[in-house]
């Protein structure tokens, strides 16, 4: 490593801790869980900085970090696992006993009950923009995986949000106005 | 389902349904993104780099 480089990784790894952040809760829901998590990150890719190619994205080098962490941490189970998949679940269920049609949740709800692989691969490619070759290198899966995961992670939160049909696309999801021609 | 392949490229959904989740999809991560970086982090960094020149290449297991 060169001189300047130590300053160079610090200034790097500075302006890249807010995507860091996100993505952590992204996974694990909780602001302070993630923190941890992204503070673990830095720490990890810090001492094998010599491993990484100055030639290759930095960031999705840290978010392969970071995933790889949190994944390992959840099966030691040192993370709380979020109840994704059982308190919403059932709020649900009763709910569905009571009339024919589910209530439609918002965003930030439904997109807490996917799995955490659904969360991850609809952020590194929705939001953070990663190509599906990249994100199926970061998460160590085939690009057909990828693939499916995002399309089901779309499929589960266009049916829990109620987005699934054309027909959903009324007044409360569409807040421009249509047809009408400002002068 | 009575979808043309038109309205619905891959995974089945409407062009429109999926573009609704990524919005509201890019709009949560942006606002997780603006929020302020608790001092935690520059601290960690610095300290970080302060121990550098110190134990140098000490073998540490990585994932």
């Amino acid at each position: 490593m060169t001189a300047g480089s130590t300053g160079d990784l610090q200034a790097q790894l500075a302006a890249l801790v807010p995507n860091l952040r996100a993505f952590a809760r992204s996974l694990c829901g909780a602001a302070d869980q993630a923190d941890d998590l992204v503070q673990e990150t830095l720490v990890k890719a810090w001492k094998s900085r010599a491993s990484f190619d100055p030639g290759s994205n930095l960031k999705a080098w840290l978010f392969t970090i970071l995933r790889n962490t949190y994944l390992s941490e959840l099966r030691k189970r040192k993370y709380e696992v979020q109840d994704h998949d059982g308190e919403l679940a059932q709020q649900l269920s009763v709910k569905d006993g009571q009339s024919s049609h589910m209530d439609l949740l918002d965003f930030t709800k439904a997109f807490a009950l996917l799995s955490a692989e659904q969360r991850e691969a609809l952020i590194l490619i929705g939001a953070e923009g990663f190509s599906y070759d990249e994100a199926a290198l970061m998460c160590g899966c085939a690009v057909g995986t990828m693939k499916s995961r995002v399309n089901r992670a779309r499929g589960k939160l266009s049916e829990l949000m109620g987005v699934d049909g054309a027909e959903d696309f009324g007044s409360e999801h569409t807040p421009r106005p249509r047809g009408i021609a400002v002068g | 389902m009575t979808l043309t392949p038109e309205s619905a490229p891959e995974g089945g959904l409407p062009a429109e349904a999926r573009g609704l989740i990524g919005h509201q999809l890019r709009e949560e991560y942006r606002r997780v993104l603006a929020e302020p970086l608790p001092d935690k982090f520059t601290k960690l960094l610095e300290e970080l780099a302060r121990t550098e020149g110190q134990s140098e290449s000490k073998p540490e297991n990585e994932e």
